[in-house]
């Protein structure tokens, strides 16, 4: 089951997730399917061969379930890796790391199932709740609302390119157990007739418990822009859903290729310090605190590799340069560099600083 | 009609003539006087025509350096009035402005005199009328009149230089009112430093704060660990170890509130012109 496409079973055309709906729809008869209704179907299955495969090592894909030796390969493969498409049969060639894609001649979405099984089966996923014209209606608003983007920006026509895209990102859990130890003092000042008195009172403050944290979040692609992915963060992880295959049709999908043993230190590292903030935030009602010590040990962790809903959106300004943006499919956040006004933005700083400089004067005046 | 027009004619020749003569009558002395050495106005002849020149140079000098109206003024007949009346008379006929002084000697009252308007009140509180007077006294009573308004002037220029005490206050003897000196409102040229630094403050904050923000600079997502953590204290101690009281004697400002220390004052009255005057002086 390397190459799944879903076919309606009214017209056998290609369903896709609709993100507004929640639901599968076929784009030809128009009818719509539950997730229930999808899980008691057979999707229509290609075949999947290494590029440039000499031996002709192609693996049938007609059984259920795919076999180790497929996902390790794919998981290998640093080449480009051809499959058959299930609807006209044309070979579709994609990057090692791709998992849902588009048939280049049929246009029919195709889901890579080999790619996304075994180990590289995701644990949760969150599906795309802004379907593309809501992408295209916010991404405009949103530019709109930047007050120091240039007037001629701003047209629908020159957004080239609007892909939904599932990008695989590594989910840090972790529980903490741990005490806390500091000194503590509160002091207390008052005037009794011509006196001051200063009264100090010094603690020692323990504090002993648990720390749960949850969905520290990582890019887990290489070639994906680090800042454009992680820049869409957060979503409402507590919406994730268990991972199904359906969810990625009609979108495009990657798979992770960053190992959750190279990020491990780091994200350990960040949710530690987190964790000691926590802890150290339950001290209060002390005029300082001074920590003596702050020990924690992770008590229990979980990594979760999850796919996460991305709208990726190429603009070309008028002058010609390519402007790229990731719009969170799930909340709308848009996170990319914008282009400046910068006459605009000069005119607005200088009259803030004419008014800084007006007042500082009427204050220096009055004083 | 011709004769009528000629005793017009000779009517309006004597009115003229008469104008001219008590124009000259009513200023006589003092225009002599004030001829050469301006703002010397020697009527009890203590001073020589070289001293009256020296003085005015003096007096000049002074009144350049404090934009004030000065005066030296001798009497031999106070007609009547004393020296301190005799005085601001003379002030009320003489200053064009508002702010002013005139040293008196009245050989009439046997007094020096200082009086003091305007500005000049405020720098010259009563103690420094004093140190002003104390510098001409002695040479009053020696006969040496020169130098005792030189120095009297030269305790003024002091007494200018150091400027108006930060807890100058006006007191006034008539109605009892007192008024603390407040400084003209002004800009000072270092707050016009800080206003431009703020305001290129600003303009860098601004500038720089969208320039960052749509380069994406800064404004990166942070995770937000009071939203994804939750802490279960199981055990929790606060223990007092130690407790410290220590106390100090505070000092108490004086010369705050209602009380005025003496040593700022400057007493001012009401002159019979209206105007109000200060000053002080001694018998001789």
């Amino acid at each position: 089951m390397a190459v799944i496409s879903f076919k309606c079973p009214n017209c056998d055309g290609e369903l896709i997730f609709d993100p507004s709906s929640g639901k599968y729809k076929c784009e030809y008869c128009l009818s719509k399917f539950t997730q229930q209704e999808l899980d008691a179907l057979t999707p229509a299955s290609g075949m999947e061969r290494p590029a440039g495969g000499a031996d002709g090592n192609t693996v049938p894909s007609d059984t259920a379930g795919t076999d180790d030796a497929n996902g390790e390969r794919a998981a290998d493969g640093e080449e480009a890796v051809i499959y058959s498409c299930p609807s006209c049969g044309a070979e579709i060639v994609t990057d090692a790391t791709t998992a849902a894609t588009f048939c280049y001649y049929c246009h029919n979405p195709v889901v890579l199932g080999g790619r996304l099984e075994g180990n590289y089966l995701p644990n949760k996923i969150i599906p795309f709740q802004i379907d593309k014209k809501e992408a295209e209606k916010r991404f405009l608003a949103y530019v709109k609302k930047k007050k120091f983007v240039p007037k001629a920006f701003f047209n629908k026509r020159q957004i080239t390119m609007l892909s939904g895209v599932y990008f695989p990102y590594w989910m840090y859990d972790a529980a903490f157990r741990g005490s806390i130890q500091a000194e503590a003092k509160n002091i207390r000042v008052w005037r009794r007739g011509d006196k001051e008195y200063t009264e100090t009172k010094y603690y020692h403050v323990e504090r002993e418990g648990e720390v749960d944290l949850n969905h520290l979040a990582e890019n887990a692609l290489q070639k994906a822009n680090k800042q454009l992915v992680e820049g869409v963060l957060p979503y409402q992880f507590d919406t994730m859903k268990d991972f199904t295959m359906g969810y990625l049709s009609g979108f495009t999908a990657e798979k992770r290729d960053i190992e959750k043993e190279a990020l491990a230190e780091s994200m350990q590292g960040e949710m530690q310090n987190y964790a000691k903030s926590l802890m150290r935030e339950t001290i209060s009602g002390y005029s300082s605190v001074n920590v003596k010590n702050n020990r924690l040990t992770v008590a229990k962790d979980t990594w979760n590799y999850v796919l996460l809903p991305v709208w990726t959106l190429t603009y070309k300004a008028q002058n010609g340069k390519l402007y790229y943006y990731s719009m969170n499919g799930q909340t709308g956040k848009v996170c990319g560099e914008l282009p400046i006004d910068y006459k605009k933005l000069s005119l607005v700083s200088g009259i803030v600083a004419a008014v800084t400089l007006g007042l500082g004067l009427l204050g220096g005046f009055l004083i | 009609m011709i004769r009528q027009m000629r005793l017009k004619k000779t009517c309006l020749a004597m009115m003229v003539g008469l104008f001219a003569f008590f124009c000259g009558m009513t200023d006589p002395v003092w225009a002599l006087q004030a001829g050469e050495a301006e703002g010397i106005y020697d009527y009890a002849k203590l001073l020589t025509e070289e001293e009256a020149l020296e003085l005015a140079g003096e007096l000049s000098e002074l009144a350049a350096k404090s934009g004030w109206e000065i005066f030296v003024l001798t009497t031999e007949d106070a007609k009547g009035s004393s020296a301190r009346e005799y005085s601001e008379a003379f002030l009320d006929g003489h200053l064009i402005g508002d702010d002013g002084i005139v040293y008196t000697i009245d050989m009439d009252n046997r007094e020096v005199y200082l009086a003091t308007t305007g500005d000049a009140i405020y720098y010259l509180t009563d103690n420094r009328i004093e140190d002003v007077i104390d510098e001409g006294y002695d040479y009053v009573v020696d006969g040496a009149y020169k130098a005792a308004f030189s120095g009297m002037i030269t305790a003024t220029g002091t007494a200018y230089d150091k400027g108006i005490p930060s807890d100058q206050y006006t007191y006034d003897e008539d109605t009892g009112k007192i008024v603390r000196y407040q400084e003209p409102k002004s800009v000072k040229w270092y707050e016009v430093l800080v206003a431009l630094a703020l305001a290129c403050g600003a303009f860098l904050a601004v500038f720089l704060g969208v320039l960052g923000k749509y380069r994406l600079k800064w404004d990166a997502y942070k995770y937000d660990f009071h939203a994804n953590g939750r802490v279960d204290v199981t055990n929790q101690e606060d223990r007092l170890v130690n407790q410290l009281v220590t106390h100090r004697h505070i000092q108490r400002n004086t010369s705050s509130g209602s009380s005025h220390s003496s040593g700022s004052r400057s007493s001012v009255h009401t002159g019979s012109g209206g105007r109000s005057y200060g000053g002080g002086g001694r018998k001789f």
